[in-house]
């Protein structure tokens, strides 16, 4: 990433934080290339990584020197030395003080040319010196995987375990649904139940069917709502008999 | 978070994401049942000759369950109430442990030893046994249900 601004001079600078140097494009004259020492530039860097946002001299500590101890009086050092090297020794006007906040980059000063890209965007950390800390990425980590196991009990708790079959069917206002354990023999059921032509019994509700050896098992909901249910040795006429008893009543 | 002067943003987006789950699980996702809504059915029971009457209830109030089951046969009654405790609930199972049975008399109203079916069914109701009521889904207001270890189909209205 390399920054633009201009020095009040008019004169352009190209900033590279990796080198640790400015290209200053004086008008007229050539180029001039100044190094700045490591921590001079981590600060420009942390300053126009977010123009104009106020940077804490807690921050700019912990950036510029990441995990070594110095004293403020370093800060201070260096904050004069990036101004004098900007020309800014005498006014502050490019490196700002915010009294009892810290500093600031003066927006002002920054060049957005279309062949380079702009300053970056809050949103974005500065390089990959300055990406997302490993605090943040474990924080993303520990909420993925809670999010993934959120998921994964919100769909345990929907999802069938295919233990028990049901076939549904409709003959005319009865609905009739088979149920069991094994899926082949509740087809059978519900094919069975098909050839009764239960149309023409006129009865209305729902029947769910079960059948365990001889013994056949119907629940009923009729159609004012309530349940009923049955328990019989299965036989064809039976069968009749008994689901009408179990939907109408009668 | 000093060296990392926008790192609050990520820390908003991992409490949110963080507390949208939290709230996801905390909320009561939907039941098959209203908890501590008595649910009751009737029916008949049909053994060769004989005729016997049941009522069942079952009230879910968790963590546990109660199951009673009224028959009678004739001029004879037996009640029994068998005591549960939730193990597992989710969208279309409730998994019971039998807790305690309590029944007003020790032997059954019918012989159900000429029937295979039926007594296993009986039998499986002992103390430890895990009952898994797989809920048939429906629009009514009812409580449908295939109690798989026992092959019994029982639909109850609240």
């Amino acid at each position: 990433m390399i920054y633009h601004f201009r020095l009040k001079s008019r004169a352009l600078v190209e900033f590279d934080p990796e080198l640790c140097k400015l290209l200053v494009h004086k008008i007229p004259g050539a180029p001039e290339t100044l190094s700045l020492a490591r921590a001079d530039a981590r600060i420009l860097e942390l300053l126009l990584s977010d123009p104009g946002a106020v940077c804490s001299r807690e921050a700019i500590l912990e950036f510029a020197w990441e995990d070594r101890v110095v004293s403020a009086g370093s800060l201070n050092q260096s904050i004069f030395a990036l101004r004098n090297m900007l020309e800014d020794g005498k006014d502050h006007d490019i490196v700002i003080t915010v009294p009892r906040r810290g500093y600031r980059f003066n927006t002002q000063y920054l060049v957005h040319s279309p062949d380079t890209p702009a300053p970056q965007s809050p949103a974005a950390p500065p390089g990959k010196s300055q990406g997302i800390g490993p605090a943040i990425w474990l924080g993303y980590l520990a909420v993925a995987v809670f999010a993934l196991f959120t998921l994964w009990r919100v769909y345990a708790w929907y999802q069938p375990t295919g233990d028990l079959y049901v076939a549904n069917a409709q003959q005319g206002e009865l609905a009739i649904s088979a149920v069991g354990k094994n899926e082949a023999d509740v087809n059978n059921l519900q094919a069975e139940l098909s050839e009764f032509n239960l149309a023409e019994l006129n009865l209305r509700g729902h029947v769910y069917v079960s059948r365990t050896g001889p013994r056949m098992n119907l629940s009923c909901l009729r159609d004012n709502g309530d349940a009923y249910n049955l328990e019989f040795q299965f036989q064809h006429e039976h069968f009749i008999s008994m689901l009408k008893k179990c939907v109408a009543g009668s | 978070m000093t060296r990392h002067p926008h790192a609050w943003r990520h820390v908003l987006i991992i409490m949110g994401v963080f507390l949208i789950c939290l709230a996801t699980l905390l909320t009561t996702l939907p039941r098959p049942y209203l908890n501590s809504q008595p649910y009751r059915s009737e029916g008949h029971h049909f053994m060769g000759s004989e005729r016997m009457d049941f009522k069942d209830g079952l009230t879910i109030s968790e963590p546990s369950a109660v199951l009673s089951i009224l028959e009678r046969l004739g001029n004879k009654e037996r009640h029994v109430a068998v005591g549960a405790s939730i193990v597992e609930t989710s969208r279309w199972r409730i998994k019971i442990k039998v807790e305690d049975i309590q029944a007003s008399r020790q032997e059954e109203l019918f012989d159900v030893s000429s029937n295979s079916e039926l007594l296993f069914a009986r039998q499986y109701f002992r103390l430890g046994s895990i009952l898994t009521l797989a809920v048939l889904p429906d629009d009514r207001d009812a409580l449908c249900y295939y109690i798989l270890e026992l092959d019994r189909l029982r639909c109850m209205n609240d």
